[in-house]
């Protein structure tokens, strides 16, 4: 296949793609660690260092490492503005990145003071990254449901991470009267609440219609989607700060509301998709979105006292929510938005000038099956075994959960490797 | 006297490397303009800000000067109408729908 006569020069920066190798890496050596460390997620939640390290690590140096590579590429898309500082995405990489690593490590070890270093470095890093974005933003004309997904997420990404750094920098100087369950509930809220769900329903909003080539695009119910996740989130804010449980629970409700209506339009808009197969990528995206709105369901049961809501219980649903449909989700799109990358860098300048592959050409279709299956069915085995208390079975899943992990990362790596000619 | 019919067949040679369809069969191609030895042809992208419109555009008129007796081909990016999945061939459909 040859399109047009004349090599072409693509100027792309290479920002985006070292940010989805090292998270993917990232993606990799956190699934590892789970399968080797995991026994000691029977310890429980709370200040326990295997959750503490495996959690950030999914949620630094995996998920939003990928989500900041795929955004300094695709905010245009998203935004329908012009090209963020792309240039800045260095910087933000040289920062966030080893900072996530730090954290990790602080978490690890037990050392308050890497705590402090990895919080800084990550605290800066998503600062760079909100202003590159945000000088995108500033060249929005016309406010899409997108748009307004992905700017409320990066405010939640700043917010959630400052709010860590405080905390990180109080267990060294002890300046915060610090009431854990009040503060790790904000800090989780703006995380996952605020940066994962929105982030993630807004990418949804994006990349579902344009890679499914759907009939229907985001509209009237993206917006009420919109309200009721921010209305839900603030309240819970609120509901925290004032410690009424009533309140948490009115304020989840309402968050659940927004996830429902999300699942309702998404499946509306799968349904009118041109592109009519029912590929890996696409079930990804499915059973994640699926996964998030469970965890929020079975959330939602718990404070509101009609399911146990033990310290089992809270790491379950915690999982479910963070490698089911955060994690899963991801993966769906690094499926796509990966070797569209490479396709650009790699073929662009040589069209014209010989064959080049397809997109799709780029990865290794055979090994996504098993990768899907495998990590799957490690999160369905490993939940099982966390709620029941089953250490056999934990343990199982994890494992199986790394297997999958460990095909999809050498799929994507394998496509990023140099190739020659 | 250049045809359209020819420079639209010129135009399915450009590929989407996403999609694995051409130009034309995708209803990216909104208008060709013929003036003698010149063509103008208006194309779009299935999404604004997609980050293939610089190949797809420069690939678009490379293709249209292999033509016989074209000697000049200026590819003009539109976005009005904006693209949807209405303006796919017949044949586009088909071949996204197995």
């Amino acid at each position: 296949m040859t399109v047009g006569a004349v090599p072409i020069r693509a100027e792309q920066s290479a920002a985006p793609r070292v940010h989805l190798v090292a998270g993917t890496a990232g993606l990799v050596l956190w699934s590892v660690f789970l399968a080797v460390e995991g026994r000691g997620l029977a310890a429980g939640w709370l200040g326990n260092p295997v959750v503490l390290t495996a959690v950030h690590l999914a949620a630094l140096a995996w998920a939003t490492t990928v989500a900041m590579g795929a955004a300094y590429q695709l905010l245009p898309v998203a935004l329908g503005a012009p090209a963020p500082l792309t240039s800045l995405g260095y910087l933000s990489f040289a920062c966030f990145y080893p900072g996530s690593w730090l954290l990790a490590g602080g978490f690890w070890s037990g050392l308050p003071q890497l705590l402090a270093l990895g919080g800084a470095l990550i605290t800066v890093g998503v600062y760079v990254f909100a202003a590159a974005v945000l000088t995108g933003v500033a060249g929005v004309r016309r406010w899409t449901p997108s748009a307004a997904f992905l700017t409320a997420a990066v405010v939640y990404l700043a917010g959630a991470v400052t709010w860590g750094l405080t905390m990180a920098l109080d267990l060294n100087f002890g300046f915060w009267p610090l009431q854990l369950s009040r503060d790790l509930g904000f800090h989780l809220l703006l995380a996952l609440g605020g940066w994962f769900t929105l982030l993630i329903i807004g990418v949804s909003y994006t990349l579902l219609p344009m890679f499914f080539l759907s009939d229907r695009a985001a509209g009237r119910t993206a917006w009420s989607v919109f309200a009721l996740l921010n209305v839900g989130l603030i309240g819970l804010a609120v509901a925290i700060w004032l410690g009424s449980p009533a309140a948490r629970v009115a304020a989840v409700a309402v968050v659940w509301l927004g996830l429902v209506l999300w699942l309702w339009d998404l499946q509306a808009i799968l349904g009118r998709r041109r592109r009519r197969g029912r590929d890996v990528p696409l079930r990804h995206a499915v059973a994640g979105a699926l996964a998030m709105t469970l965890a929020v369901t079975w959330a939602l049961g718990m404070l509101a006292g009609l399911l146990p809501a033990g310290g089992r219980e809270v790491l379950a649903a915690g999982y479910l929510f963070l490698v089911g449909g955060v994690s899963s989700t991801i993966m769906g799109h690094l499926y796509r938005v990966a070797p569209f990358l490479i396709w650009v860098s790699r073929y662009a300048p040589r069209v014209g000038r010989g064959p080049v592959p397809l997109v799709r050409q780029l990865l290794r279709e055979g090994w996504q099956e098993p990768a899907f299956w495998a990590f799957g069915l490690g999160v369905v085995g490993a939940l099982a075994g966390l709620v029941s208390a089953a250490a056999g079975l934990l343990a199982a899943g994890l494992i199986l959960q790394a297997v999958g992990a460990v095909l999809f990362g050498g799929n994507i790596l394998a496509a990023f490797a140099p190739r020659r000619g | 006297m250049v045809a359209e019919q020819e420079v639209l067949q010129a135009l399915e040679q450009v590929l989407d490397p996403e999609v694995g369809l051409n130009v034309v069969e995708l209803g990216l191609v909104y208008g060709v303009r013929i003036d003698g030895a010149r063509v103008a042809v208006d194309l779009t992208m299935t999404t604004p800000g997609c980050p293939l419109d610089q190949v797809l555009t420069q690939a678009a008129a490379e293709a249209v000067e292999r033509v016989p007796g074209v000697e000049r081909a200026q590819v003009n990016l539109v976005w009005d109408p904006p693209w949807t999945p209405e303006r796919l061939s017949p044949q586009a459909k088909r071949k996204l729908g197995r």
